[in-house]
């Protein structure tokens, strides 16, 4: 028997927008919890077991989106997780990906049918 | 000569004005005609008539009504299934009120036509109701003196009174005890008109005619004395500018009433139509003050003359081929531009348009074989008594008497030795004691004697005494009363009359001053008594004292047909193939005139000039006209009324009274060229249709754009989604409609009117929201335009990412993020220069410590191998092998170099990457909001249960800006790619296509672009990135050389092998010196943060790379020239 409850996802990104438009978007869907820094991911990470999938912005303050990721993957914990950002793919994105830290990566604008079916497939 | 001329037919004295220079003509009766192949409804024609708004209406007798705007025909019909359908399709009358209302009227029913909704709303009698119609039949309409339309009803119906205020009826019926006793339905009317007084005439099926005052609602009676009236009825009648009515009957010829006297005249059908079979009239109506126009089943319109009353009868027996098309004549109306518009019962509708021919054609009936030979007019020729002399083409010789338009023609008689010698008649000339001279093709010269009516015939054979060739081409009398005659193939002759003897002048080209051709076009006499030969090899001018020509042939083309001298003295030369030459007496061709100049053709045939000094010629195309004063052409053709575009060689004439003939192939023109007038109707435009993706809109519905037809509609509101509408409009002209022009143009979005030719619609896409107006205009077929044309205002609503508010925060958003990037940018790129620029100045030192040091000890070495030299062959070995040492270390040093120029590349590369990936990341950051945004109001509004289509379609827009966006932003990627030094084949226009695009904001708001690509097939062998770093910098440049307003040319082209590419601008340019700077690195032009100066170095470098040549040229103020050229292989 399925969990009644909706299925978590940490979203990690220092627009507010971007958080706000994120949950917007899925809100009927997944359970999206934010988070404003990669400090702060890694503080709801400690506390939250729930959270199966994380999303990270790369372009940070203090912290860009694998540092952040490479931290949690230390939690020893191990959540999938995706890099959305802005920029084009780089060398160390593509390094990320082979090395196992991320499971794919997604381009702003999102588009929400693709990062949908990436997250169904990935909870099936 | 069953020709007809029309100047008799019609001569209405309402138009005089317009008539005096239409009509001033002798014409032919040409007949235009609309019929069931043009989608008339019905041949079978009751009534026409033309609105104010200048649609024809057709009435047909069985199948309803139609409009006809000069290009098309819509027709209605009784349709009982469709609401606002016409009641009948029989059609009694047709009319249009004070308030424009076009009525129609029926076998049942009054309709009044809609043309907001191009529908009828139609009145009939309610017994129930007494401010109904009376009757369901109407028979006629008009109006009284205050504006208020009558309906004349059939059926016992009387008069009836339209009263708009409260859309009824009031009934004034002819009381029983005004009449005759006999007649039991005398309100059974046929036709009511009005008279300069006021008061009304009517008509019922009884003998006798009503008077009637609409003021008092009084009936009169005037009945026929005429015996053997009880069973005729008058159907209608016209009443004339003198106050007479004239009255029609069905089968009793016509009467006319004098209405102050009360006296009948009985006109009947033995008077009309003499041994015809005519006995049915159909129409009657005036003309002008001396005629009445009378149309007649079986009969075709008969022109009755007031004066003389006799009668001229026009019936297809009598019609060439564009005659009356059917015996059967219904009806008649002539229309406010003279238009003669006749309803036939097989036909149609037939129109006579006086405007439409300009030029009176004289001919013969083209279907009679003997006559039709003489159509072919090979000389016209005015002789001393007025008469006109034709020479024709195998129909012997016509002498025409343009004062009666009757002719007298003579033939070769071989049982006559006085008679012509031949029938193909090739010139005709007139001497001083009016002997005429004739020269035929292949039988001689003729001397006619009028007084006798004998022709003398000469022929070759006798030296001296005779001609040197039986075929003529071409006849002259001189001052002298000599005769000059001109052969295709013998020179000329020169005949003395006195002495009998014929002096022949041939070419001979090793006598100098002989004739310089033997094929002899024209001989010409000018104003100064000049005689002027026209040969196949230029234009010999005679000197009589010495006998001999002077010869001008430095024309573009020397077979010259004619020549003419102008009023101001100056030399003309019609040429057989190449135009119109001006030449002077040195023999100086001073200009040339052909078809780019606007002549028709270029075939020269005659020259005539008028009275004013402009010159008529006649061409292969057509009669142009030469405008001395304005230097231009105005061209006429068949259209026009000539007799066809192809004119007869040197068949011209410009008579004492300065009329001009011209002759042809079927028949010949003649015209005063001062009277040749356009048309100055200046016609009505309207839009006829409006579309949206193609498909015409409906209209008045509730969910429809427009509430009313587009030719009533005032304005149009669309939305954004509607982006592809188109307009059809028309301009109402019966003169030559297919010549009529038009143009258009959207104010808001256009400057321009688009000249569009005849073309009759527009289309336009993806206008931006926002208010604009359409505007048509259009001219008639002679160019006279309506200015003011039609318009109407068009909306298109803005979505709301449209509004200003919106637009206003993006906008603050857009400039706050590149006003932070600017400076950031111009601080790194300040910083890394200065940095590159110490980097390369401590390695240039160092390399010239280096090459220093070098230098010294090859000094040393060399003085060495000096002292050493001559000493040994070892040493010489072993100098050898220094030398080796230097040439190596000499490389070393130029890989150095290189070296150096390569960390500088890379370093910008490094740069620019930085540089667009930021762009990138700041460009899509601002997407996501948006994508962001659209993705919660989309899961909202479904949330919401919104079913709103707009709201979709809405993020539909958004979604697909945002595709664009993205796919910018991508293509910089191409750019961002690291470096990459393979080599294989480029797409050169697509790397410049992906330079422009990436450049897209440096170039939009400043420079056009325009692109010339080679479409030959080439492959260039190269590195792509390296390429599209040459290109993104050479049009950056160029971009940015450009202040406020530009042009940026790119060709590329395929010359010798190589690929040549010239990117040009018309930017500040630069200078001389400056110019040879502009490959060293860090040289720059630019404020700081455009640019560090690496750019031209390393293009400079990729090009010679791929084996190129670059090469800059440029001036101060003007642009500046790029041109590339690589090596490439096929």
């Amino acid at each position: 028997m399925k969990d009644d409850r909706l299925a978590q996802i940490l979203y990690v990104d220092d627009e507010v927008f971007n958080l706000q438009l994120f949950q917007l978007t899925f809100k009927n869907k997944y359970e999206i919890i934010v988070a404003e820094s990669g400090e702060e991911g890694l503080q709801i990470l400690k506390k939250n077991d729930q959270i199966r999938l994380i999303i990270s912005d790369m372009n940070m303050p203090s912290m860009n989106g694998l540092e952040f990721l490479s931290k949690a993957k230390k939690l020893d914990r191990n959540i999938p997780s995706v890099i959305l950002s802005g920029y084009t793919k780089t060398h160390q994105i593509d390094d990320a990906i082979s090395s196992g830290l991320i499971a794919d990566y997604f381009m702003k604008p999102l588009n929400r049918d693709e990062l949908d079916e990436f997250i169904s497939v990935l909870f099936k | 000569m069953r020709t007809i001329h029309y100047h008799q037919l019609l001569h209405l004295s309402a138009f005089l004005l317009i008539a005096q220079i239409a009509y001033s003509q002798n014409r032919s009766l040409s007949f235009d005609y609309i019929t069931a192949d043009d989608g008339l409804s019905d041949n079978y024609v009751q009534y026409v008539f033309r609105d104010s708004k200048d649609y024809l209406w057709i009435g047909t007798g069985d199948y309803g009504v139609n409009k006809f705007n000069g290009y098309t025909v819509t027709a209605y019909k009784e349709d009982e299934d469709k609401p606002g359908s016409i009641s009948n399709n029989s059609i009694f009358c047709i009319f249009e009120d004070h308030m424009h209302n076009v009525w129609v009227g029926t076998r049942n029913g009054l309709n009044l036509y809609n043309s907001g909704f191009d529908s009828f709303t139609t009145f009939y009698n309610d017994p129930e109701d007494n401010s109904s119609l009376t009757s369901n039949v109407i028979s006629d309409m008009l109006m009284d003196n205050d504006s208020n339309l009558w309906i004349a009803t059939g059926f016992d119906g009387g008069l009836n009174k339209w009263i708009p205020q409260t859309k009824n009826f009031q009934r004034f019926l002819i009381p029983d005890n005004i009449g005759d006793g006999d007649i039991n339905d005398r309100n059974n009317l046929t036709s009511v008109k009005k008279d300069s007084n006021g008061i009304f005439w009517v008509t019922n099926r009884g003998s006798g005619i009503f008077s009637f005052n609409p003021k008092t609602g009084k009936f009169k009676y005037f009945k026929d004395p005429t015996p053997n009236l009880s069973d005729q009825s008058y159907k209608k009648f016209c009443i004339d500018h003198q106050g007479t009515i004239w009255l029609m009957s069905y089968r009793d010829g016509f009467y006319c009433f004098d209405p102050v006297t009360g006296e009948f005249k009985h006109f009947d059908d033995n008077h009309l139509m003499n041994d015809s079979d005519v006995d049915v009239i159909t129409d009657i109506i005036i003309e002008d003050n001396d005629h009445i126009l009378l149309s007649a089943d079986q009969g075709g319109i008969i022109q009755f003359d007031k004066t003389s009353e006799t009668f001229r009868n026009f019936i297809c027996e009598d019609c060439n081929t564009n005659g009356l098309n059917s015996q059967g004549v219904r009806s008649l109306y002539i229309d406010k531009e003279n238009i003669l518009w006749v309803g036939t019962s097989r036909g149609g509708v037939n129109y006579y348009n006086p405007k439409k021919y300009k030029f009176n054609l004289i001919d013969h009936d083209a279907s009679d074989q003997s006559a039709r030979l003489r159509n072919t007019i090979g000389w016209i020729y005015e002789g001393s008594k007025g008469l006109i002399w034709l020479g024709t083409d195998g129909g012997g010789l016509d002498v025409y008497n343009p004062n009666t338009g009757t002719y007298k023609n003579y033939k070769h008689d071989s049982s006559n030795p006085f008679s012509i010698s031949g029938n193909v008649i090739r010139c005709i000339q007139e001497d001083n004691d009016h002997d005429f001279w004739i020269g035929t093709w292949a039988t001689g010269l003729n001397r006619f004697v009028p007084a006798t009516g004998k022709f003398y015939s000469y022929l070759p054979g006798n030296g001296e005494q005779s001609i040197s060739n039986n075929s003529i081409w071409n006849l002259k009398i001189d001052h002298n009363n000599n005769l000059w005659i001109a052969y295709f193939i013998n020179g000329i002759d020169l005949f003395n009359k006195t002495e009998g003897v014929f002096k022949s002048f041939r070419a001979d080209p090793g006598t100098p001053g002989s004739l310089s051709h033997d094929l002899v076009w024209s001989i010409h006499q000018d104003d100064q008594r000049n005689i002027w030969v026209c040969t196949g090899n230029g234009i010999n001018l005679y000197d009589s004292l010495t006998e001999s020509f002077k010869v001008y042939n430095n024309f573009p083309d020397n077979n010259i047909r004619t020549f003419c001298r102008d009023l101001d003295g100056k030399l003309w030369a019609g040429s057989l193939n190449n135009g119109l030459f001006l030449f002077d007496m040195d023999g100086n061709v001073l200009s040339v005139y052909n078809e780019t100049n606007g002549l028709p053709d270029n075939a020269i045939h005659s020259i005539t000039m008028d009275n004013q000094g402009d010159l008529w010629i006649t061409t292969n195309n057509g009669l142009s006209h030469f405008n001395q004063s304005t230097n231009e052409f105005r061209n006429y053709f068949k259209n026009d009324g000539l007799q066809g575009n192809i004119f007869f060689e040197l068949s011209a004439l410009k008579t004492r009274k300065g009329e001009i003939y011209i002759g042809g192939y079927r028949g010949f023109n003649s015209f005063f060229p001062d009277s040749l007038a356009d048309n100055d109707f200046v016609p009505n435009v309207y839009l006829t249709d409006f579309k949206v993706f193609n498909k015409s809109v409906t209209y008045g519905s509730a969910d429809s754009i427009l509430n009313r037809h587009i030719s009533e509609a005032h304005d149009i509101v669309l939305t954004r989604h509607q982006s592809v509408f188109s307009f059809e409009f028309v301009t109402i002209n019966y003169t030559n409609p297919g010549n009529n022009q038009y143009a258009y143009f959207m104010e808001g979005f256009e400057t321009e009117w688009n000249y569009v030719g005849s073309k009759m619609d527009a289309t336009y896409t993806n206008l931006d929201p926002g208010e604009y107006v359409f505007k048509v205009k259009a001219s008639n077929n002679d160019k006279v335009w309506n200015e003011e044309g039609t318009s109407i205002k068009i909306f298109i609503k803005p979505a709301f990412w449209q509004t200003w508010y919106f637009k206003f925060g993006l906008f603050i958003l857009v400039v706050a993020g590149a006003l932070a990037l600017y400076y950031y940018r111009v601080n790194q790129i300040n910083k890394q220069r200065s940095v590159l620029k110490s980097l390369v100045e401590k390695r240039t030192s160092e390399l010239e410590k280096t090459n220093e040091l070098l230098k010294k000890n090859n000094v040393l070495l060399e003085e060495r191998q000096r002292q050493i030299e001559g000493q040994s062959d070892e040493l010489q070995v072993q100098n050898k092998r220094l030398e080796d040492q230097k040439l190596e270390l000499n490389n070393l040093i130029q890989e150095l170099k290189e070296t150096q120029v390569q960390l500088v590349h890379s370093e910008k590369m490094a740069s620019l990457g930085v540089l667009t990936a930021g762009v990138a990341h700041e460009i899509n950051n601002p997407l996501n909001f948006i994508q962001g945004g659209l993705y919660a109001i989309e899961s909202i509004v479904k949330n919401e249960k919104i079913e709103s289509e707009t709201l979709s379609a809405v993020i539909e827009q958004m979604s697909i800006g945002i595709t664009r966006a993205s796919s910018i932003v991508k293509s910089l990627n191409t750019f961002s790619r690291k470096g990459s030094l393979e080599i294989r084949p480029c797409n050169i226009h697509e790397i410049i296509d992906n330079a422009l695009l990436i450049l897209n904001h440096e170039i939009k708001y400043k420079c056009d672009v325009t692109k010339n690509y080679s479409s030959d097939n080439f492959i260039l062998l190269g590195n792509e990135e390296n390429l599209h770093q040459v290109f993104l910098n050479v049009i950056m440049n160029a971009a940015q050389a450009i202040d406020e307003k530009g042009h940026i040319i790119i060709s590329t082209r395929i010359i010798d092998g190589m690929l040549e590419i010239i990117i040009s601008d018309t930017g500040s340019g630069i200078s001389q010196e400056k110019i040879k700077q502009i490959f060293d690195p860090f040289f720059t032009t630019k404020e700081p943060g455009k640019g560090v100066g690496l750019g031209l170095s390393i293009v400079y470098k990729i090009i010679k790379e791929h084996k190129g040549v670059i090469n800059y040229s440029s001036e101060e103020n003007k642009g500046t020239e790029v041109k590339i050229e690589l090596p490439v292989s096929f």
